[in-house]
C-alpha cells in the first residue's frame, strides 16, 4: 500500500460575474487538540469518502531505517486494544465500505475508505480507535509482506532498481533520495519498538488532518469529531530539516535492463509552496499531450520515440522535473536526449504564442474539474496536498495561470531545465527478448 | 467557442473552531453497539434514462451536475473477433487510427490541436469483442466536441503518416513484449485457454503488422463501425433533451454513411483448442514469480440469475477485492506472510467463454506452498457450505459497491 504519485495542486480561481460558476465550498474546523478537519458536502454522492493524514512520510525515516514510515502504515491495520488483527477490515466490509487503503509518500501518510453515509460514525470509531490504542501485531510477518511488496513494486519491474539509483543521484544525501519502501537491509533490521517510537513522535493530533467528502450534516460531523478524535493528545513535532542542498553538477548514469531504450533527465524543481508552481505546470502542459511539443517532435515528426513527455512532481521541500523519452526503431538514448534538449532550446529561442498558451490553460482548467469530479479523488487531492487549509494555497493555481504568458514559460524553462544541473539516465536494452 | 478563461471553480473556505466540551464516557465500547439508519440503495430506472434514436441506436443519459464535465462512451460490437484470418491486428489498428488519423475534412494535426484547445479528451479503440470511443469535455464545449467525435466516427481520414507512426509503435511494442514477466504470464495464459490461433490470444508477428494497408482499415471501418450496433452512454453536467437533440442528426449522418450494414455473426466462433490441465513454467530472470491458477469456464449464467450472484460471491470470498479478510489472503498474507497480494478473478459472460483464476506474486521458494493453499481453499468452498456470517459480510460489501 505504497504509492509515490504526483502531488497535484488543486485548482481554483476567482469568479467573474457573468460566467457560469461551480462552487466547491470547503468547511474547515480545528479541534482543541489541533487536529484539522475539512468537509465537502456532496449531497448526490452515494458514499462518503473519508480519510486522514499524518504529516510524516518516508523522508522522515531515520537514515538507517529506510521504509519505517511505510512499515508503520502497514502496522496501523493490525488492530487495537479493543480490536483484533484484520477486524478493522472485517467491520468496514460488513458495513459495505469499499476502497480501504493507505498510502505512504515522501512527506505524508494517508489512510482512507469510502462508506455509506449512514455508517459514517463507524469511520470515527475505527479511525480514532487505531490512533488512540494501536497494537502492532505480527510485526515479523508484516516485514516479509513488505519485502514482497518491494519485490513487486521495485525489484521485479524492468526499471524499478534504476529509478532508485536515479533518485539518489538527483537528491544525493537528502532524505528525498532514499527509497520510501525501504532498502532490504534496513527492512530486515526494523523492530517493533522503531514503529512504536515513530508512531508516538508523528501521530499526535496536531500533526493530523481529516477530509470528508459526501452527503453529510456538518453539525453532526463536528460533534462526532469532537467526541471521537477529541480524545487524542497533542505531540508537537520538530520542524523538518531545511531545503536540500542544491544540485551543482550534471551527471549521467548508464544502465542495462529489460526495457525499451530510453533517456530520462531529472532536474530539481520548486516545492509545493513555490509561486512558480502554476507556471511550471503550464510548462509541462506545453510539452505534453498529443498536440504537445514533445510528442509532435519526437514521436510524429522525427519518428525516433515511442513516447516522449515531461513531469513535474512538487514536494514539500522541493520538487522533481523530468523529461522522458522511450526509443523506437534504431534510435539510441543519446539521440533521444539530444532531441529533448532541442525542444527546450527551441522554446528558449522563441516564446510560445498566445494561442498555444491559451490551449494549455484550457487543458489545465478542464483537468482541474476532472480532479474534482469523483468524491474519493477529491478527498485524496485535499488530503495529499500539505497546507491545503490555507486559503491562499487553494486560490493560487488557475488564477495564477491567467497571468502566465509565453515569456514567463521561457523563464521557467531557462531556470529549471538547466543542462548543467541534472541527472541523466540512459537505459539500454540488456538483450533482445527471444521471439516467442 | 466561448472563452474558457472566465468560467472557473470557486473554493470557499469557511473557517471556524469547533467548540470544546467533548465527553468520551458515553462512546460505544465496540462498533457493534453503534446504531445505524437503514441503507437505502436507489438504482436508476432504465425506462427513464434510456432512449432510442431514429437509427435504432440506444442512448443512456444520466445527469450529474457536481462538476461542469460531460462523459460519453460509444460502445459497439466489433473487435478482434472480426479480424479476417489473413489480417490479424486489423480491428485494433483501425480502432486506434480512427482517433489519430484525422478526418476527410481535417488533418490529424488540426484535429489534435482542436481537441486539446477545447481541453477535451477523445479516444477510440477496439478490444477483443468490443470497440468504441470515449469523450470527456467541459459541458460548455459539448456541442463542438460532439461534432469532432462524430466527424471521426463517420469519416475518419486514416492519414498515411499517422498509420506508419502507429505501425512502428506496434513493432516497438513487439520488441518489448518479454520485458515484464506479467506480460509474459498474460500471453501464455491466453494461449493455454484458447490456443495460439484464436482471436482471444493471437499474437501479432512483424509480418502481420507490416501487411495491414490503409485500404484494409478503410474497409474494416465501413463494415464494422456501425451505429446500429452501438450503445451510447452520456453522463455528467447535461440536459438530457438537449443532448438527444444534438445526437440525433450526428448519429443519423453516421448511419447514412453505411447504407448497407453488414450483419455480424454473434457470438464469435469458439476456439477449437482443448485446454490441457497441468503446471506450465516460463523461466524469467526475476526475484518474484507471477502465478496464475485456474481454468476457462463455459458461457455463464444470465446476468440477473441467482447462480451468477452465487458465483460472484464465491469469488469474492476466495480472494476478491475485500482484500485481507478473504479466505486466501487471510492465509497467504495474514497468517503466513507469503504474498503482498493475491486476487481471485472471475470473468464470465452469458454468451462468451470466460475465465476463473487466482493470481499472485511470490518469492520463487514460496510458490509451492502458496499454490497448495489456493487449491485447499478452492476445494473447501466447493465442498463445505459457507457460514452465514461470512456470507453476510460479502453480500453487504458487494451490494454497496
Amino acid at each position: 500500500m505504497l504509492f509515490l504519485g504526483l502531488l497535484l495542486l488543486l485548482a481554483s480561481v476567482p469568479v467573474s460575474s457573468d460566467e457560469p460558476v461551480v462552487s466547491v465550498p470547503i468547511e474547515r474546523f480545528v479541534l482543541d487538540n489541533g487536529m484539522t478537519f475539512l468537509l465537502v458536502d456532496r449531497p448526490e454522492s452515494p458514499t462518503v469518502a473519508a480519510g486522514w493524514l499524518a504529516a510524516v512520510g518516508s523522508a522522515d525515516d531515520p537514515r538507517d531505517r529506510t521504509g519505517l514510515s511505510h512499515m508503520l502504515e502497514h502496522m496501523m491495520f493490525k488492530g487495537s486494544r479493543t480490536l483484533g488483527d484484520s477486524e478493522l477490515d472485517l467491520l468496514y466490509a460488513s458495513a459495505g465500505a469499499t476502497g480501504l487503503n493507505a498510502v505512504t509518500q515522501l512527506d505524508v501518510t494517508a489512510y482512507f475508505v469510502a462508506l455509506p453515509p449512514e455508517k459514517l460514525e463507524l469511520w470515527f470509531w475505527l479511525e480514532s480507535d487505531r490512533l488512540l490504542d494501536p497494537v502492532f501485531r505480527d510485526f515479523e510477518i508484516e516485514k516479509q509482506i513488505v519485502l514482497e511488496e518491494r519485490r513487486l513494486r521495485v525489484e521485479a519491474t524492468p526499471t524499478g532498481l534504476f529509478e532508485e539509483v536515479l533518485r539518489r543521484g538527483l537528491w544525493g544525501d537528502d532524505p528525498y533520495g532514499r527509497p520510501g519502501i525501504g532498502l532490504p537491509e534496513d527492512l530486515e533490521k526494523l523492530e517493533l519498538k522503531d514503529a512504536r517510537k515513530h508512531f508516538e513522535t508523528f501521530y499526535g493530533a496536531d500533526n493530523l488532518t481529516a477530509v470528508l467528502v459526501g452527503p453529510m450534516d456538518s453539525n453532526r460531523v463536528r460533534l462526532l469529531a469532537r467526541r471521537y478524535f477529541g480524545r487524542l493528545s497533542r505531540e508537537p513535532v520538530e520542524p523538518r530539516v531545511p531545503l536540500p542542498e542544491p544540485l551543482t553538477t550534471a551527471s549521467r548514469i548508464e544502465m542495462a535492463c529489460d526495457c525499451r531504450p530510453q533517456a530520462r533527465a531529472l532536474y530539481r524543481a520548486p516545492s509545493l509552496s513555490s509561486t512558480d508552481g502554476p507556471a511550471l505546470e503550464m510548462l509541462v502542459g506545453l510539452l505534453n499531450g498529443r498536440s504537445g511539443r514533445l510528442h509532435k517532435a519526437l514521436v510524429l515528426e522525427q519518428e525516433i520515440a515511442f513516447s516522449a513527455y515531461s513531469h513535474y512532481t512538487p514536494l514539500e521541500r522541493g520538487g522533481v522535473l523530468s523529461l522522458i523519452a522511450e526509443a523506437k526503431g534504431e534510435s539510441e538514448p543519446a539521440d533521444l536526449l539530444a532531441a529533448l534538449d532541442r525542444e527546450i532550446a527551441l522554446l528558449l529561442s522563441e516564446p510560445p504564442g498566445e494561442r498555444e498558451v491559451q490551449k494549455v490553460r484550457n487543458q489545465l482548467r478542464a483537468n482541474a474539474f476532472r480532479r474534482l469530479k469523483d468524491p474519493s479523488q477529491l478527498m485524496l487531492e485535499l488530503l495529499l496536498q500539505p497546507g491545503m487549509g490555507e486559503v491562499g494555497r487553494l486560490d493560487s493555481s488557475l488564477s495564477a495561470m491567467e497571468s502566465v504568458d509565453g515569456t514567463k514559460l521561457q523563464d521557467m524553462a531557462r531556470r529549471y531545465f538547466d543542462p548543467e544541473r541534472r541527472i541523466v539516465g540512459f537505459f539500454e536494452r540488456e538483450a533482445m527478448g527471444e521471439d516467442l | 467557442m466561448k472563452s474558457l478563461v472566465g468560467t472557473l471553480a470557486s473554493i470557499v473556505i469557511l473557517a471556524g473552531l469547533a467548540s470544546s466540551g467533548a465527553s468520551a464516557q458515553d462512546l460505544p465500547a465496540h462498533p457493534s453497539q453503534i446504531r445505524f439508519a437503514d441503507h437505502i440503495l436507489t438504482i436508476p430506472d432504465p425506462g427513464q434514462t434510456t432512449h432510442t434514436l431514429e437509427s435504432g441506436t440506444r442512448v443512456v443519459l444520466i445527469p450529474d451536475h457536481a462538476v461542469p464535465l460531460v462523459q460519453i462512451v460509444v460502445a459497439l460490437r466489433a473487435g478482434r473477433f472480426l479480424d479476417p484470418a489473413s489480417k490479424p491486428g486489423l480491428a485494433e489498428l483501425t480502432g486506434a487510427l480512427i482517433r489519430r488519423g484525422g478526418s476527410l475534412s481535417r488533418t490529424a494535426d488540426a484535429l489534435d490541436e482542436a481537441i486539446d484547445y477545447l481541453g477535451a479528451e477523445i479516444n477510440t479503440r477496439a478490444g477483443s469483442t468490443r470497440a468504441g470511443a470515449s469523450l470527456e469535455c467541459l459541458s460548455e464545449a459539448l456541442a463542438e466536441c460532439l461534432e469532432i467525435l462524430f466527424e471521426l466516427l463517420t469519416e475518419p481520414g486514416f492519414q498515411a503518416d499517422r498509420l506508419e507512426s502507429a505501425r512502428s509503435n506496434i513493432l516497438a511494442s513487439l520488441e518489448a513484449r518479454n520485458d515484464d514477466p506479467l506480460d509474459v504470464l498474460e500471453r501464455e495464459w491466453a494461449w493455454l485457454q484458447s490456443g495460439r490461433q484464436h482471436y482471444s490470444g493471437r499474437q501479432l508477428s512483424r509480418a502481420d503488422v507490416e501487411d495491414l494497408s490503409r485500404q484494409d482499415l478503410i474497409a474494416f471501418h465501413r463494415s464494422n463501425w456501425d451505429p446500429r450496433r452501438a450503445v451510447i452512454a452520456v453522463s455528467g453536467d447535461i440536459d438530457p433533451a438537449a443532448v438527444l437533440a444534438l445526437l440525433e442528426p450526428l448519429v443519423e449522418r453516421w448511419a447514412s454513411s453505411i447504407p448497407e450494414p453488414e450483419r455480424v455473426s454473434w457470438p464469435p466462433v469458439r476456439a477449437e483448442y482443448e485446454p490441457q490441465p497441468g503446471i506450465y513454467v516460463m523461466r524469467h530472470e526475476t526475484v518474484q514469480a507471477k502465478v496464475a491458477l485456474g481454468h476457462s469456464v463455459p458461457p455463464g449464467p444470465p446476468w440477473e440469475s441467482r447462480q451468477r450472484a452465487a458465483l460472484e460471491i464465491a469469488n469474492e470470498i476466495l480472494a476478491g477485492t475485500t482484500g485481507l479478510i478473504s479466505r486466501i489472503n487471510s492465509r497467504l498474507r495474514g497468517r503466513e506472510g507469503l504474498v503482498y497480494r493475491a486476487l481471485s478473478e472471475l470473468e464470465t459472460d452469458p454468451e462468451l467463454p470466460g475465465t476463473f483464476r487466482i493470481f499472485l506474486d511470490a518469492a520463487p521458494e514460496n510458490v509451492p506452498r502458496s499454490i497448495d493453499i489456493c487449491i485447499e481453499e478452492i476445494e473447501r468452498i466447493r465442498k463445505q457450505p459457507v457460514p452465514v456470517a461470512e456470507l453476510a459480510v460479502v453480500q453487504e460489501e458487494l451490494s454497496s459497491r
